[in-house]
């Protein structure tokens, strides 16, 4: 087994850094699994089965989740067996977090759609060879027996041939893992293509597709993209032709909530397919805060709405759950739909919550939000049962 | 027009055939049937259809309600002719659609009820 | 487009083209369009006018409904014709089931004497009336050449039961013939359960076979419609049910009523009686126009209006129970909600079209021959062999596709039927022409006098009704039933 060692010094001002390394010179990142870590060195092995020392040589620098930071700002999650990515400007991120069930291979930032509320803005950059190179070394790191791996972006189905090669390898590399694919599946219009997809892809893989409203210019609005709705209505029937799993994705906004009932009847009668409808509570950042003025709904104000749909759905058998809102501002008869959703990383509760009974089944708010809830509501009393 | 005569104890309704084709007024006339026996004549340009109760008479109160209903369904008989007619051949295109022969590969989507899953 | 920034996007001309729909007045005030595919919506009286003399603002969220609901479309030929079509078939899938429901008539003897019996029984010993092994075997033949995939086994009788031991040859060699054909059997027996005893009970047991029986309410009811020639009969049937509900679960044992001209006057005891022993659900069945039932007339002749007027009655009483915490179904009801209520299709043979004569259901009689429906082989009794097939021992082919079936096929689509054509509520009704035979001297039928009609259509606007008022609860109530 070969070793290298890299070193990163950093000049006291700024964050310029300087790397050291044989075989960094060629490549812009190294990604690799954490073998052992410390606040100043860590220890990584890539998938040729390098061991790839770094250190840190400036006394004031630390890792730390995002950068190598200034010591005050340190806050280490970076732990063993986790798959991180090192930039050669010091750059850290986690591509996988070992034992997360949320992780994902975020493909591309490009989007057909412009979502109203979209918490991560497309960008037109081309990135799809770049994100494909990464998420394959990230497949070759992780472990064969994950019992769950998102992909995402941007939207998935841009990749074309390349999506397929990704699911072909997760089909044929982790045949128990559940592939969660977020697409706004309007490329499902197109028949041939459903139909080559599901050659490629794995029987437990789910696409999340979302569907803002049963009226068509709605929808269209809120993705700001003319003939939307008409291409990803279609797209569900192919997806269902083709036996593709399917989950329903409704954000919830000022533009839809009046009708969710109607949605959700819209959903029975044309969709009954569909495995499982998540209604969900908005990300204020991106595009959510540029354009709050126009989606921006407290859950008080549509509980009712939402209540009615939920119900409805799963009265009919429909699996139905609540995501992203936290617990006090939900119905108690909903309750049993809600689901702690937000990415632990994500995830933030506030003051009031220290009081709370039920901090524990409360998937609590987005730290990422920029608009917070305002009347957060310490539940008292345990009356889950109610 | 509507006209209702006593003594014959008969209801003589005069529709205008450039508004009220002979479907619209077959239709119409065909639920009227279980208490009245109709009598349909084509004339000019108009259509007179008698109508006679088949036992006891028609006094005012019902003729009253029998003109308000004739002139209601005539309208909402009309408004089905037009659907029934406009729609005739996309109706045949999605029966044609639903049961056309697809390729090999590709199976029929039908539905079942998440209960029987 | 600036980023984030949001684009108002062109809405396209005014003009909009009809999808077939159909329309009917519920009460004074609204009426229901009903598409192609059953969804429905409940507006003003009027709005099939508006929208049909191109009034309706393509603005509106309304608009967007109609649309999305495939009442009205921008394009002449709809964007979402594959999503309709899909519906569509999904609807009438039941067609590809050709021939689910195989009644197996294996004897006409009876031991009880129904005043409104709608096969007219034989005497209890003569065997003249039983079905030849021979042709169970040949039966068995005809049965397994049905393309679905599922099929339902039902014997009937007179009473099966004193025949077990053929029930059990049936059985026995079906499951033996199944090693090849593989195909998903379900198994009933009809029967008033006198005769049963716990050999007969173990083998139901063991085979998952249902028991389906007669209960026609409470003692006073049950007794006066069926005289057991040897004495009343609802002791008997209740020990029998007792007897039988501590061997084998109650889920698989079920219980039909008709309702006789008595019964219309004590819906709730009926239901209570059926709660008493033990069941959840009734199905309220009106008395059919066949057999020793077309005889009775003096006995038995009500309007349908008693029967539709005890049908609501019953109706709200169960949808009390059920706001009470009683889970209490009526068949009917539920049967029709799922059309109303869901995209999917409905195995019921009354309520389809086309018909579920033939393509549903058939008959192979004890005598030799194979009857379009269990109401045809009735109308032999009485010496009409309009819808006789053929032979048991005829070819497959010939008795399924022949002239007969064809013939009878012909007036077996709502779609086609005078009065029915346009009629809103034809997705959730269905077409009966042997029925319409019987009562009415013709396949086609005559819609103004029709019993079938008047009921269904009574009973189909009380239901939308009752969904559209819903003030007690009964939304949340028919949903749980389907
Ligand atoms: S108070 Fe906090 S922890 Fe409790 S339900 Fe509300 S958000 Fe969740
Ligand atoms: S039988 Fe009567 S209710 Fe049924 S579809 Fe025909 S006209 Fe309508």
């Amino acid at each position: 087994m070969m070793v290298g060692i890299m070193k990163m010094k950093y000049l006291d001002h700024g964050f310029k850094i300087i790397i050291e390394t044989f075989n960094m010179i060629a490549k812009s990142y190294i990604i690799g699994v954490v073998e052992d870590i410390d606040l100043h060195s860590i220890t990584l092995k890539n998938k040729e089965g390098f061991l790839i020392k770094i250190e840190v040589t400036s006394e004031n620098f630390v890792f730390s989740d995002y950068f190598i930071r200034p010591k005050k700002f340190s806050k280490l999650s970076v732990s063993k067996l986790d798959i991180i990515k090192i930039e050669k400007r010091g750059g850290v991120k986690i591509l996988f977090k070992h034992g997360s069930n949320d992780n994902l291979l975020f493909v591309t930032d490009q989007c057909n759609s412009s979502c109203l509320m979209c918490s991560q803005p497309p960008k037109n950059v081309d990135d799809i060879e770049y994100f494909y190179k990464i998420n394959n070394e990230i497949l070759s790191l992780i472990p064969k027996d994950i019992e769950v791996i998102g992909i995402s972006g941007g939207e998935p189905t841009l990749l074309g041939e390349k999506l397929n090669l990704i699911l072909k390898r997760l089909k044929l590399e982790f045949p128990n893992t559940r592939v969660h694919i977020l697409s706004n599946g309007r490329k499902f219009f197109d028949k041939n293509y459903v139909s080559r997809l599901s050659l490629d892809i794995n029987k437990l893989a789910t696409f999340g597709i979302p569907l803002y409203s049963d009226i068509a210019t709605i929808h269209d609005y809120v993705v700001q993209a003319k003939n939307a709705f008409y291409q990803t209505a279609i797209g569900l029937h192919n997806a269902a032709r083709f036996g593709l799993n399917i989950e329903i994705r409704i954000v919830i906004t000022k533009l839809n909530y009046e009708r969710l009932p109607k949605l959700a009847k819209y959903i029975f009668m044309n969709y009954p397919f569909v495995e499982h409808v998540a209604f969900m509570g908005v990300e204020y950042t991106g595009f959510a805060v540029v354009n709050s003025e126009l989606i921006k709904v407290n859950p008080d104000v549509y509980m009712d709405q939402l209540k009615e749909a939920v119900l409805f759905l799963n009265s009919m058998k429909i699996n139905t759950s609540i995501y992203n809102l936290p617990l006090c501002l939900v119905h108690r008869k909903l309750w049993p739909f809600s689901v702690k959703s937000i990415s632990d990383w994500k995830q933030e509760y506030s003051n009031d919550c220290k009081l709370c009974e039920e901090v524990n089944i409360c998937g609590g708010f987005f730290r990422t939000s920029r608009l917070k809830y305002n009347n957060i509501n310490p539940i008292l009393e345990k009356k889950y049962n109610e | 027009m509507i006209t209702y005569s006593k003594e014959r104890n008969l209801i003589t309704c005069l529709v205008d055939s450039s508004i009220y084709n002979m479907d619209i007024i077959f239709k119409c006339f065909y639920w009227y049937g279980k208490l009245f026996s109709i009598e349909i004549c084509k004339k000019e340009d108009f259509v007179e259809i008698l109508i006679e109760k088949k036992e006891g008479i028609i006094d005012e109160v019902m003729f009253n309600k029998l003109r308000l209903k004739i002139k209601q369904d005539l309208i909402d008989f009309k408004t089905r002719d037009i659907v029934t007619k406009e729609t005739k051949s996309v109706r045949e295109l999605i029966i044609a659609k639903a049961f056309s022969n697809l390729s090999d590969e590709e199976e029929d989507i039908i539905f079942t009820s998440p209960v029987d899953r | 487009m600036k980023k984030g920034i949001p684009n108002k996007l062109k809405s396209s001309n005014g003009y909009y083209y009809l999808l077939p729909f159909r329309f009917e007045r519920i009460n004074q005030e609204k009426e229901i369009l009903i598409n192609e595919v059953g969804d429905y919506l409940i507006c003003d009286i009027g709005t099939a006018s508006k929208i049909v003399n191109r009034q309706i603002d393509v603005k509106s969220n309304f608009f967007g409904e109609l649309i999305s609901n495939y009442f009205i479309s921008k394009e002449p030929i709809p964007a979402l014709l594959n999503l309709l079509a899909n519906r569509y078939r999904t609807k009438k899938s039941f067609i590809d089931n050709f021939t689910g429901l195989h009644i197996f008539v294996l004897t006409l003897r009876c031991n009880h004497l129904c005043h409104y019996c709608q096969v007219s029984r034989k005497n209890e010993k003569n065997e003249l009336f039983d079905m030849q092994y021979e042709n169970i075997d040949l039966s068995i033949n005809l049965m397994f050449k049905t393309p679905s995939v599922a099929i339902t086994m039902e014997f009937q009788g007179g009473e099966p039961l004193l025949v077990f031991n053929k029930i059990k040859y049936s059985i026995e060699r079906v499951k033996k013939l199944n090693k090849i054909h593989n195909k998903k059997i379900n198994y009933v027996i009809c029967t008033n359960l006198t005769l049963v005893n716990d050999e007969i009970l173990t083998y139901c047991l063991d085979n998952d076979i249902l028991i389906s029986t007669s209960l026609d309410g409470p003692k006073n009811i049950h007794d006066e419609n069926r005289l057991r020639s040897n004495g009343p009969s609802y002791e008997s049937v209740v020990n029998a049910l007792n007897f039988a509900k501590k061997r084998i679960p109650l889920d698989r044992i079920s219980a039909l009523m008709t309702t006789t001209r008595m019964a219309l006057n004590h819906p709730k005891e009926i239901i209570d009686s059926y709660i008493e022993n033990g069941f959840n659900h009734i199905f309220l069945r009106a008395i059919s126009p066949y057999g020793f039932a077309a005889k009775n007339k003096n006995k038995n002749e009500y309007e349908t209006e008693k029967f539709v007027e005890f049908f609501k009655i019953a109706l709200d009483y169960i949808i009390k129970l059920n706001n009470e915490g009683v889970y209490f179904v009526e068949d009917y009801t539920a049967l029709i909600l799922k059309k109303i209520l869901t995209p999917f299709p409905i195995g019921f043979v009354d309520l389809q079209s086309p018909s579920g004569l033939i393509n549903g259901v058939v008959v192979y009689n004890y005598d030799g021959y194979v009857y379009a429906s269990d109401e045809a082989r009735m109308l032999a009794e009485s010496g009409d062999y309009s819808f006789r097939l053929g032979k048991i021992s005829d070819n497959y082919n010939d008795l399924f596709y022949g002239e007969k079936a064809k013939e009878i096929s012909e007036n077996g689509s709502l779609e086609a039927l005078p009065g029915c054509s346009e009629c809103a509520f034809q997705v959730y009704c269905g077409a009966d022409p042997i029925r319409n035979y019987v009562s009415q001297g013709d396949t086609v039928g005559y819609r103004p006098t029709s019993n079938h009609c008047f009921k269904n259509k009574s009973i189909i606007s009380h239901i939308i009704n009752l969904i559209n008022d819903g003030r007690n609860n009964e939304n949340e109530i028919f949903r749980s039933w389907i």
